[in-house]
Formats: C-alpha cells, structure tokens, sequence
C-alpha cells in the first residue's frame, strides 16, 4: 500500500508539472485540449522517470552491500511510510485545492493560484526535500537514502525536462 | 502613507516594454529605438537590471531589432495572459460590463453598443467576452492598440477560435465611430500627471457614455506579493520586471478619481470593490467605473448585490 500511494503520488506530479509547465504558452480562450495534452505529456515522462527509479531502486537491493533485496525493500517501505508523512498532505492540499476551485466565486478561485497552487509550486522542492530528510531520520539507511534522492532529483528535473520540450514547441 | 511613499519612490521608474518601442503619435508609424538610449533611460533612473535585461536584446546598427521586440511583446502578453486567467479577470470585467450594458439599453443608448479595450494588446478581454460573455447581439467588441504586431496576434487568436471581436491598429479616443463603453485592464498607471488628466478627458465624446478600468492597486502588500506572484508564474524575465514594477507605480484610488474628475468632470466616477470582502484586505486590482449621471441609477439597480462594492464616488 505504502509503495502504491508513494507511486501515486508521483504519477498524479507528473501530471500536474505537465499542466503548470503548460502555463502562459497559449494565449487561445479555450485551452482544454492544450492543457489535456500537457497533463498527458507530464504524466508519461513521469513514469519514464518513476520506472527508472524502480530500476534504480532494484539495481540498489540487489547490488549495494549487504545484497539482501527483501531486507533493503522492508526498510525503504518502513521510510515510505515517513515520506508519506510528508507528501500525502502535500498531495491532499493540492487536490482540495483543484476541488474548490470548481466553486463559482472569481474570488475563491483566484485564492488558490494565490494561497495555495503559486506558494506549493515554490515549495516543492523543500517538500521534496523535507520528505526525504524525515525519512532518513527515521530509517538512517544510505541505500534508501539513495534511490530516495535519485527519485527525488529526477522529479524535480521532470520541470527541466518539459520546459525543454516546450522551447522546442512554438508558443501558441 | 507607505502607499503614497512607495508610489513617490517609484514614480520615475520606467517599464522595459514601455521603451522598447515608439510610435508617431499622429500616424501611429512605428519609429526605430536606439539600443543605447534605451540603456541610458534605464541606468539614470537606476534601474541597472532592466538595463541588462535590454542590453540582451537583439539590435541592428544599433537599433533595436523591431520583430524581435515585436516578438517578445507577444510572448510577454501570453505570459500576461496567464495572470489574467489566474485573477478569473474575464469574468470580473464582465460582472460589471452586463449591469453597464443594461442601463445603457435602459436608457435607450443608440445601438450597437461599441465596447472598446484600450490599449488591449492581444485583446485576451475582448477573446474572452466574445467566449463567454454573452453580451448581446447589439453589442459590438472592439479591442485598440498602438502596437500592429499585438493588433495582428489579437486578430489571429481570434480568429483562430471564430471569436467575434475586432481589432484596430488605432488610438482608442480618434476613432472614425467612437466607443460607447472603454474599458482597459493594467493600463492607467502607464500615465502619470497630467496624461493622466488627459486620459480622461480623452473620453470625452458625445457618444461616449461610461467607462470601466481596472489597473493594479497599491498597498502595503503589493510589493511581495507581486514579486512573490511574477517569481512563481512568469518566466520571461521582462515580463517579471514589469509585472513587479506596475504593481509599486500603481496609482492611489484618491488619484484615479481626482484625475477623473479633472479631466471628464461631465461623468459620476466611482472605485468598486478595493477591498476582499468588506475586510482590510486591498485587492491586487481596483476599478474606477464611470458614467453618465443618467445611467448611475440604472446601474446601481442592474449591479444588484455588488452595488455594496461601489465606494467612493467623486
């Protein structure tokens, strides 16, 4: 359960970077399908990079002294759970947040670009980071702190990896 | 105090994209910019930064590249755009557009009501009220521009979507057919003075009947909150400079109605809706709205709940 949230959780900030790198390059009205596409776009370069960090993950279990894969996947469930300390309630804000923008009010909905989506986005990597220092302290373990910081770094640069793509893609 | 201190200190500031270019103020010709001067404007105001962010610009002979400005200004109002869309800015202006429209109609104003944005850029207002505004047949959408190469983005989106909104490479106030209703988002606080007067008094036609502008407001936490809003969102770095410097010269509410009443004395002035909720929250917009005193009643009646919001009359 812990290792399927933690894989949620990326998959649901793929798809969210796609539509904030999305951001400010489409001056249509309309921009469902660009937004749809970028969600999309996000969401798969996501896995790309979650699944290398599984990769990761079992090149560690399996190589990294001391070699007992069951053993190193006990203890980076155990940091899971810590890392979930952390990222569930990231992730829950963030969704309550989408939910009352769904609220006809100009006010309450500009409220969560300002409160909460613009103050998160910066956040994100000191969540990210927070996260992780918190698991550690819990389960000082430098194998899980490995493909903790692999994924980490690799999710963050998934933001370098779509604002690439995007320079290569003209403004609409 | 802080907002009247802040607004002294940054009064001399210019904006990288206001001097980037410059127009024939009778022919609307485009004139080239010298890089240099542009440099020069900005380091003797003390903006060394918005300098180095110019000196980056491509140049020919020492003038600055007009379609590479042109297209940067494009990219800022996209960017632009995104802040609008953020602030649900379409919506806003059309809550108080329907109640104008209708005390026009009442008092049986001549149709089609021509609904002019001036100084529109790529007309996103004007896009997104042929989208989802629902004005009316009668109602005419017109978007106005010094920039050519805005007015012809605005005319492509527009077209792009078969939006029904038209564009003009104009000033706003000598058009053949003036405008019923002129409105405008983030542009007052380009004026200063007694252009501010002038705005105003630009208004000033027979045909002319109301007016509604919204443009930042200042207080004590525009600043951070600017810079903290165009940080997060906005990527090209004029954009940022900008975005960050109209929030700090923003002018006063006092200001904007003692100008409006200088210049267009003939018309009621009002501020709507300053502050979030009825608390000491300053909105990061305000909107000065006037009118004809004919239509003050209609429009109050038509605004229903909101008519709370309206302070300050002139």
């Amino acid at each position: 359960m812990t290792l399927a949230l933690l894989y949620l959780l990326g998959s649901l900030d793929g798809a969210f970077t796609g539509i904030r790198s999305a951001g400010g390059r489409n001056a249509l009205i309309d921009k469902q399908r660009h937004y749809a596409i970028a969600m999309l776009y996000g969401f798969l370069v996501g896995q790309i990079l979650l699944l290398s960090g599984v990769a990761f993950g079992m090149a560690v279990a399996y190589l990294a002294p001391p070699r007992e894969p069951r053993e190193f996947l006990d203890r980076f469930v155990r940091a899971g759970d810590y890392l979930l300390d952390v990222y569930l309630p990231y992730g829950i804000v963030m969704m309550c947040a989408f939910l009352i923008r769904a609220m006809p009010s100009v006010d309450i909905r500009s409220m969560t670009s300002v409160l909460v989506f613009g103050p998160l986005t910066l956040g994100r990597p000191i969540v990210g980071a927070l996260g992780m220092a918190w698991a550690l302290w819990h389960v000082p373990d430098w194998r899980v702190g490995m493909v903790c910081a692999y994924v980490l770094l690799a999710m963050l640069a998934l933001d370098w990896i779509l604002i690439w793509r995007w320079r290569m893609t003209p403004t609409t | 105090m802080i907002e009247r201190m802040t607004h002294a200190m940054h009064d001399h500031l210019r904006e990288i994209t206001d001097v980037l270019v410059a127009f024939d103020p009778e022919t609307l010709a485009r004139q080239p910019v010298a890089k240099h001067e542009v440099v020069d404007i900005l380091r003797h105001a003390g903006q060394n930064r918005a300098a180095q962010l110019v000196e980056r610009l491509p140049e020919r002979d020492g003038m600055l590249d007009a379609h590479a400005i042109d297209r940067l200004l494009v990219h800022v109002h996209c960017e632009l755009q995104r802040l609008s869309e953020e602030f649900q800015h379409g919506q806003r202006m059309a809550d108080l557009l329907r109640p104008m429209l209708a005390a026009l109609r009442q008092a049986g104003a001549p149709t089609p009501l021509r609904v002019l944005d001036v100084g529109c850029g790529t007309g996103y207002v004007m896009r997104w009220l042929a989208r989802n505004g629902g004005m009316g047949e009668e109602v005419e959408l017109l978007g106005a521009d010094y920039n050519a190469a805005l007015i012809a983005e605005a005319r492509r989106l527009a077209n792009a979507e078969k939006l029904r909104a038209t564009f003009l490479t104009a000033n706003a106030f000598r058009l053949d057919q003036p405008a019923t209703l002129l409105i405008s988002t983030g542009v007052l606080h380009h004026f200063r003075g007694d252009e501010l007067r002038a705005f105003f008094a630009g208004h000033a036609s027979e045909r002319t009947a109301a007016f509604i502008h919204f443009d930042f407001q200042p207080s004590w936490l525009a600043p951070i909150g600017s810079w903290l809003f165009h940080f997060a969102r906005f990527r090209e770095p004029i954009a940022r400079h900008d975005g960050v410097l109209s929030a700090v010269r923003a002018h006063s509410g006092r200001t904007l109605l003692n100008a409006a009443k200088q210049g267009l004395p003939q018309f009621d002035t009002a501020l709507y809706n300053t502050c979030l909720w009825g608390l000491p929250v300053p909105r990061p917009f305000h909107v000065l709205v006037g009118m004809r005193p004919a239509l003050r009643g209609d429009f109050l009646k038509a605004l229903g709940w909101r008519r709370r919001m309206v302070e300050r009359w002139a």
